[in-house]
């Protein structure tokens, strides 16, 4: 009997284990991947709650905003590139590229290797390009979010996204000071495969963005982006959806088209500069209102002048309103955190730490963030003479450790 | 044994809870589903779309207008006025809260003599062809891709961007000022990548920048510093010129509108966005419905006077 007891209690066990296992391993890998619908946004923008984004109206305008995502861009398996009045994608993106980069991992006869994006980026910045994947929680600063097509560190004016070369040398060189590694070990094709794959997510996600954008600002509750049964019913309106639809996504993509040409020159620097002299002047401009350095970075350059701001990705999570933000965290918002100026002390330059990627620093700033871009009245070579004053500050005496004093081991006793 | 039973069967019913929670989304918002054979249907009518497009090209007839009206009014408050926020100024005091005095929102202000409801934008929402004369004054005409500067240009004082709301053309460049000792930043994220964003250090004592939209928005794009993150500002880019702020009596005019063709506008106010909701204009109650006023048609060479009640039920 009491063997039948425990042979029961066993397969209780081994139930449960069972269903343990199912969670573990069918939870989420099991179905095809899919992309994410960007709520965060959809609930700043179109209600006032969590709640109200289950309402039938909110509902069918997300749905509407999936499917054509779906129509344009296609699925995390099947990329798509859309035919779009006045765009040619060819220098930008190529669908084979974009088929290596999508789907699942793998490798073909001729041992080329696809599904490069689940293979080295899906961890940290998720299937939809989101920055949400499982590790994104554990790591500071948290991975890029790509959807709104900002990136940091880039050779182009403010207003524009990043050149190709750009995205290939963040690839190639990583982003010292956080999780973001080298991938030298890809080659030079896969690595174009990536830029081009994280290129049409940014734009993926622009363009949701944009949708939702249109939904909030311009359609009524409930109203459609697209009516498919409005074809025969009022054709003038249909024709319209479709072309606003269509103008919204070429839009996105046009600034992305011309930015590869756009990259800021860098001239050379001035005779003297890193000299004392050079090095001098940089920190006097360091604190005039010219450049305005010390505002944020701190009289000592420590990255202490502010504190409290946020950078746009976390703006969007109301941090000031603790209710709302309570929402934007139940629908998967990572918990915010300040922007800190950098600490210009420690010598480590997430965007590159040669010259001219300072230059660019400073010369443009760091879009998505408060670091702004330098007054048109600030001269290349003041520019040049902050760069040398910045490049000095690890080696001053106050950025170094506590220096050893010599003292007499007898004295100790 | 029972205990045993109920230890097992606990487990099990553990495993299906964590079955239930583990799985795969974040929470809280609706499961979307992408419906793929309605993408697919989506996909051949854009791609039609996209085609037809390149081939026809501005087929449509359009009304023309048959001359100039001009639109004049005011908007006033009616209801309790709601006690304004005091700002939280922590940087750069002696500039920035002159004589120690408390520093106010500017989101929603109202004349307190005669009611009037100052920074309202109102403006022509419908597409009108940007540039043609048939469309625009010649006096608009002149300044199409004129430099905002002087009095027009976007100045900030005493840590106040001066215009609190602006609107201007897309097509025109906007002066940046700062009449400050202290040096400020300039940043403006529009939610649309028609509209350029640019965030740039603008110096001390008369220091300048320069803006081009490039391209319109429907809602005004925010403006602030990150040096002194109380500041705020909203400008409008429109392709058209027919728009306008109200003043501190919560009058506003807009001079040469086109008229004899139907027109929507648009009314917006920084606490609430579009206004929706009930109004009354010109004594006649309306619902908005984000701040659409629709098929107005104004007689050439009339003045129309426009005069609105917002009430503080619209502001709950």
């Amino acid at each position: 009997m009491n063997r039948q007891v425990d042979r029961k209690t066993l397969g209780s066990y081994l139930g449960s284990l069972a269903l343990l296992g199912l969670a573990v391993f069918a939870g989420c890998d099991a179905p095809k991947a899919q992309f994410q619908p960007n709520l965060v946004y959809a609930r700043s923008r179109l209600v006032e709650s969590n709640e109200d984004l289950s309402k039938p109206e909110v509902r069918v305008q997300l749905e509407d905003v999936a499917d054509i995502l779906a129509a344009l861009m296609g699925t995390p398996d099947e990329p798509r590139l859309p035919a779009l009045p006045d765009i040619d994608w060819s220098p930008l993106l190529q669908l084979d590229q974009l088929q290596r980069a999508a789907g699942p991992v793998g490798s073909d006869e001729s041992g080329t290797e696809h599904g490069l994006y689940r293979q080295h980026c899906v961890h940290c910045h998720g299937i939809t390009g989101d920055g949400l994947g499982p590790t994104a929680p554990f790591l500071n600063p948290y991975p890029r979010d790509y959807r709104r097509g900002l990136f940091k560190f880039k050779s182009t004016p403010t207003t524009l996204p990043p050149t190709k070369d750009d995205l290939h040398r963040i690839l190639r060189e990583g982003i010292a000071g956080t999780a973001m590694p080298s991938f030298k070990v890809l080659t030079e094709d896969e690595r174009e495969a990536l830029v081009q794959y994280v290129t049409y997510l940014a734009i993926r996600g622009q363009i949701e963005r944009a949708l939702i954008y249109e939904i909030s600002e311009n359609l009524d509750p409930g109203q459609r982006l697209i009516d498919l049964t409005l074809k025969e019913k009022d054709p003038d309106l249909y024709q319209e959806q479709l072309d606003v639809v269509l103008a919204i996504a070429a839009d996105t993509v046009s600034p992305w088209l011309e930015a590869d040409s756009q990259m800021t020159e860098v001239p050379p620097p001035p005779e003297n500069w890193n000299t004392p002299e050079s090095i001098a002047e940089g920190k006097r401009l360091f604190f005039t209102s010219l450049a305005s350095c010390s505002k944020c970075h701190g009289d000592l350059a420590l990255g202490d002048g502010q504190t409290n701001d946020y950078d746009e990705w976390t703006k969007e999570l109301q941090p000031g309103n603790p209710d709302a933000l309570k929402e934007f965290l139940a629908l998967g918002a990572l918990e915010p955190r300040h922007i800190l100026p950098r600490n210009l002390r420690k010598g480590v330059y997430r965007g590159g730490r040669r010259p001219v990627d300072l230059f660019w620093r400073i010369k443009n700033g760091i879009p998505g963030t408060p670091m702004p871009a330098a007054s048109q009245e600030l001269t290349n070579d003041q520019i040049w003479h902050l760069i040398a004053y910045v490049r000095s500050l690890p080696f001053d005496a106050i950025a170094l450790p506590r220096q050893h004093k010599p003292s007499v081991p007898r004295e100790r006793l | 044994m029972r205990i045993r039973a109920l230890v097992g069967s606990g487990c099990c019913v553990l495993g299906a809870a964590i079955l239930a929670v583990a799985g795969c989304g974040p929470g809280a918002g609706p499961k979307i589903q992408v419906d793929l054979d309605r993408a697919d249907a989506i996909r051949s009518a854009l791609r039609r779309a996209a085609g037809a497009g390149e081939e026809e090209g501005g087929e449509e007839e359009v009304a023309e207008p048959t001359g100039f009206a001009t639109l004049v009014g005011r908007i006033r408050f009616e209801g309790t006025v709601p006690a304004p926020k005091q700002l939280r100024v922590d940087k750069d005091v002696e500039v920035c809260r002159p004589g120690g005095r408390p520093v106010l929102s500017q989101e929603f202000v109202v004349n307190s003599e005669n009611r009037g409801l100052k920074n309202v934008l109102i403006f022509v929402s419908s597409k009108i062809p940007s540039g043609d004369p048939k469309w625009e004054h010649e006096s608009y005409l002149a300044q199409r891709e004129a430099l905002l500067t002087g009095d027009k240009a976007f100045d900030q004082k005493a840590c106040r961007f001066l215009a609190h709301v602006y609107a201007m053309r897309s097509t025109q460049t906007l002066e940046i000022i700062n009449s400050d000792p202290v040096g400020h930043n300039v940043k403006i994220d529009p939610p649309t990548t028609k509209v350029a964003s640019t965030n740039v250090t603008v110096p001390a004592n008369g220091g300048k920048a320069t803006w081009k939209p490039g391209g319109e928005s429907n809602v005004p794009v925010s403006v602030a510093c990150n040096i002194h993150p109380w500041m705020s500002a909203y400008i409008l880019p429109r392709d058209n010129p027919f728009f306008a702020v109200t003043d501190e009596n919560g009058g506003f005019r807009i001079d040469y509108v086109p008229a004899g063709v139907e027109l929507e506008f648009r009314v917006w106010q920084e606490r609430i966005g579009f206004v929706s909701g009930s109004v009354t204009l010109n004594g006649q109650t309306i619902k908005l419905s984000k701040g659409r006023i629709k098929k107005v048609k104004l007689e050439p060479d009339q003045e129309t006077s426009w005069e609105f009640v917002f009430t503080d039920a619209l502001f709950d």
